[in-house]
């Protein structure tokens, strides 16, 4: 049994060293800075904004998130203030953890000119959301490996911060779309975003969100994101943020094992509480100090080899 | 894992109260601490917070016509269905028998506060135990409740003064303080009143409990549409207390629109209108 204390959670990912391989996942609490510090305080080895477009949006009506038996189901729709009011609210913005930016459009041009504009503000990275089921142009990119491939190298060319498109599993073969980012020169990838699905009530006798459909998150989809982790790590090279339904320390062994380098959290929030980060990192020394490892780095894609 | 879904309620019965604000009786039981709320969804149209104004066995929500959902609510009949999730957030601590507390509600802001002063006895200012109440609103004709509370000794205030004190209720409220050894301050309405209450309190080291409103997506805690600073009004609130308030700069200041686009409180308000 080795010291808790003499494990080793510091990880890097394309070049941007973490204290823990833990980040808060793109559409839960990243709507201001405090709030972002505020998860980082909780534990979080990196944290990620809510998508932001070129223009603002209100997303769809509510009822926008609901919790079900096994997870939470949301179509929120992307609301964001645009890339212009982000800048002002972001103007002084100091990240006490690496912060990672998700940005959104619907054409490349559009896109290209948010990356642009977000390239001066104090992010470690940009992740790239081509994934939104919950609006009609949210997986435009995202369904589709050509048009994926040519929204990262348009994007590549204008920053020189690494990108990370963030995957859908709501394709045929995700691994086709991770393989054509990489193409695309992706420094890495984050995957997996919701998987669509819907919800009726039965009294009311119709879909309960108001989008009528949405994205499924939580424990519920964990295995999926799984599968698709170490599906996309035994064809890629870059490294890969493995998220979906990671609610514990062992739900986060097991996707490191899979082949992720980090592991995104989100809906655990929810179950856990904002503390979740904190709670999943001592889960994660708790059950390596009891197996024999040492560095969180021996962990990663160990699952994965022949 | 929480299922965590809206439950259809039968409407009993509809009151009116002013010109723009309607009183929805429910069917069935429903309860929570005074200043918690529940998702209210109309089906079709969509889905927002409220607190209930009569707690219990014949519960109620009292709503103010506002915009789009508001005006589909006016339309809901008895027998009609509405969808009910909740409640949700912190709400106020309930009064012990040591405690003096001073109740301030401006406009709507007695609705959440009302089952709160029904559960309490007729206000005896000097007497350990006690609720004051001091509430305000524009005109005698906005004053809600009136019957509902008479012989309960609330200290009313219109900006008229067409019914009871004419001024603010942050006038009465300073008297009160100045007079009376007052414990802790209960406060729902208007945030430039709230954050005037609040500064009150301070002054006088009283402690204070404010009910905050932002727009709200999820209502628990997820989506960060509510954010004020680094509080999530539906989770961490929407009653918080001095300690939090001081902290709180964006407090009377700042709010987020839908959009999550930020934007000072009067602009807000008028937004929110």
């Amino acid at each position: 049994m080795k010291k808790k204390e003499d494990i080793n959670l510091n990880t890097s990912f394309c070049g941007v060293g973490l204290q823990n391989p833990t980040v808060l996942a793109s559409g839960i609490l990243g709507t201001t800075p405090d709030l972002l510090k505020r998860v980082a305080r909780a534990g979080a080895g990196a944290v990620t904004t809510k998508s932001i477009g070129q223009t603002s949006r209100n997303g769809n009506e509510n009822p926008s998130v609901l919790a079900w038996d096994s997870g939470l189901i949301n179509a929120v729709g992307l609301p964001n203030p645009g890339v212009a009011d982000f800048m002002k609210k972001f103007h002084d913005f100091s990240p006490t953890v690496p912060a990672i930016v998700s940005i959104f459009g619907s054409s490349e041009r559009e896109v290209q000119e948010v990356a642009k504009k977000i390239d001066k503000l104090p992010f470690s990275m940009i992740e790239l959301n081509i994934s939104c089921p919950n609006k009609a142009d949210g997986m435009l990119f995202g369904q589709d490996p050509d048009s994926a491939r040519k929204l990262v190298s348009v994007v590549k060319s204008v920053t020189k911060k690494p990108v990370i498109p963030k995957l859908t599993p709501n394709v045929t073969d995700i691994v086709e779309v991770a393989v054509a980012c990489q193409k695309g020169g992706a420094d890495g990838l984050c995957a997996i975003n919701t998987v669509s699905g819907m919800i009726i009530n039965a009294e009311a006798k119709r879909p309960v969100l108001s989008y009528r459909k949405g994205g499924l998150s939580g424990p519920a989809i964990r295995p999926i994101a799984i599968r698709c982790v170490y599906d996309i790590c035994s064809a890629v090279k870059i490294p890969v943020i493995g998220t979906g339904g990671i609610s514990s320390g062992r739900d986060a062994v097991e996707m490191l094992m899979a082949g992720a380098t980090l592991v995104g959290i989100g809906t655990a929030a929810y179950y856990r509480g904002i503390n979740v980060f904190s709670k999943v990192t001592a889960e994660m020394r708790a059950w390596m100090s009891s197996h024999q490892y040492r560095d969180v780095k021996e962990l990663v894609g160990c699952a994965n080899e022949e | 894992m929480k299922n965590d879904q809206p439950t259809m309620y039968g409407i009993k019965r509809v009151e009116k109260n002013t010109l723009r604000i309607k009183t929805f009786f429910l069917e069935g039981v429903l309860s929570s601490s005074p200043g918690q709320f529940f998702m209210l969804w109309l089906p079709g149209v969509g889905e927002k917070p409220f607190a209930l104004s009569y707690s219990g066995k014949s519960p109620a929500f009292t709503i103010e016509l506002k915009g789009r959902f508001t005006r589909a609510m006016f339309n809901v009949k008895p027998g009609d269905q509405i969808g009910i999730r909740g409640p949700y957030g912190t709400g106020f601590r309930k009064p012990s028998g040591r405690d003096r507390i001073c109740v301030v509600a401006g406009g709507l802001g007695i609705a959440p506060l009302a089952p709160l002063i029904e559960s309490t006895g007729p206000a005896k200012p000097k007497q350990a135990g006690s609720v004051s109440v001091i509430y305000g609103a524009k005109t005698k004709r906005d004053l809600l409740f009136l019957e509902r509370f008479k012989g309960r000794g609330i200290k009313h205030c219109t900006d008229d003064g067409s019914f009871g004190f004419r001024g603010y209720t942050t006038d009465m409220l300073k008297t009160m303080l100045d007079v009376n050894d007052i414990s802790a301050v209960y406060t729902c309405g208007p945030e430039v009143m709230m954050k005037k209450v609040f500064e009150l309190c301070e002054m006088k080291s009283v402690r204070c409990y404010a009910s905050l409103e932002r727009y709200m997506g999820c209502g628990m805690g997820i989506c960060g549409s509510c954010a004020c600073g680094d509080r999530l009004v539906c989770k961490d609130g929407p009653v918080f207390s001095s300690e939090q308030l001081k902290g709180m700069h964006d407090f009377g200041r700042y709010a987020l629109l839908r959009s999550g686009k930020k934007v000072g409180i009067k602009s807000f308000f008028e937004w929110r209108s």
